[in-house]
């Protein structure tokens, strides 16, 4: 089987399933749950921080999925439709956690020379290490851009700020997250 | 402009979902679906869909029939890990079974009450236990469930030497009372 059929038949395999989520059965929803649940899990732990806030939004979020499941037309793939839910949702958690700490935009421009080495040796968890040392704005920002891949627009729709906004502040928050990178490594 | 950074975060694509949430979050989230199950059952009541409804209600009873029957059948027993397992386990298993015979031969109408208790809470022990072996069978052996499973053992015995210790504890003072 080439890699196209497995896909398809991956595909096929999580259309079945959904019509019986549509059905309510909580077999299939379970199921369903079971193939997902790590990576709305690590996408809201991102966002949050906080292991336990991040279970409970995710379980939500699969739950509010399997209501909403009559609006899901099948244009992106399922994953990343949930993945979209459980974003919103988590960012509204935040939100509501932070409610004085508004995300806003830093007034100083911040022109420290910034180099770009070779990252081929930094692990993946040594990153993540370091975007939880970023504040809120950066690491949500980041977090959305460079690993969940959506674009500036996307990003900035998400976080509900403007397109210039978006690309201002991954950018800074991509070169603080390279000095941390820095640092941690001659550390 | 070459960016580095952002090579290495597509190479390391996919990589980054390394957490697993608490253990415990399958049996939540199990809880979660029943709850909404019932809620659907009396709120959104529509004649086409009903005898999902009934299909969906005797299956979420039979789960909860099923989780809540103290079993050692459900779920994966620490046995079934490994012959390593498998040992720890049946030690376990003897060592508590030994326990349990010698506080019984000592039980007495005035130390009824501690032994009572103790079993109360090795009971709420072992009803943790039936979790986790659900929980086991869900995850592919999720190392941190097996490290529970065998503390729960753990904390078992030592509920058990503890109320040994106090039953010897009573009977000294029993036993000075009576050469005063």
């Amino acid at each position: 089987m080439n890699r196209n059929d497995s896909l398809q038949a991956k595909g096929q395999h999580i259309t079945k399933l959904l019509e019986r989520c549509k059905n309510g059965e909580p077999g299939a929803q379970f199921e369903v749950y079971k193939l997902y649940y790590k990576a709305m899990y690590n996408a809201s732990l991102r966002i949050l921080k906080d292991s336990f806030e991040a279970e409970d939004v995710m379980q939500e979020s699969f739950l509010v999925a399997f209501t909403k499941l009559g609006t899901f037309k099948g244009e992106v793939a399922f994953g990343a439709w949930l993945k979209k839910i459980v974003i919103n949702r988590s960012l509204t958690q935040l939100r509501k956690k932070n409610r004085f700490d508004e995300v806003k935009l830093d007034v100083i421009p911040e022109k420290e020379e910034v180099t770009d080495p070779d990252y081929a040796i930094v692990k993946a968890k040594e990153i993540s290490e370091a975007i939880n040392r970023l504040k809120d704005n950066y690491r949500v920002a980041l977090t959305l851009n460079l690993i969940e891949g959506y674009d500036y627009e996307e990003v900035a729709d998400i976080m509900n700020i403007t397109y210039q906004n978006s690309r201002t502040t991954i950018s800074r928050a991509k070169n603080k997250l390279r000095q941390l990178l820095v640092v941690s490594h001659e550390g | 402009m070459k960016d580095n950074l952002e090579k290495r975060f597509k190479e390391l694509h996919g990589q980054f979902d390394l957490e697993e949430p608490n253990i415990g979050h399958f049996n939540r989230f199990e809880a979660k679906l029943n709850r909404q199950q019932d809620q659907s059952k009396t709120i959104r009541w529509n004649p086409k869909s009903w005898k999902w409804l009934a299909v969906a209600a005797s299956v979420t009873l039979l789960l909860t029939l099923f989780i809540n029957t103290p079993t050692q059948e459900a779920g994966m027993q620490l046995a079934e890990v490994s012959p390593e397992m498998e040992e720890t386990q049946s030690f376990f298993i003897s060592t508590i079974q030994n326990e349990l015979e010698s506080i019984n031969a000592q039980r007495t109408d005035e130390n009824k009450e501690i032994i009572d208790n103790a079993l109360a809470h090795l009971n709420i022990l072992e009803e943790e236990y039936n979790q986790l072996t659900i929980e086991l069978e869900h995850s592919e052996q999720d190392k941190r469930i097996i490290y529970a499973m065998v503390s729960n053992f753990q904390q078992r015995i030592e509920v058990l030497q503890t109320l040994l210790q106090q039953l010897e504890e009573i009977n000294d003072i029993k036993s000075e009372f009576t050469q005063v």
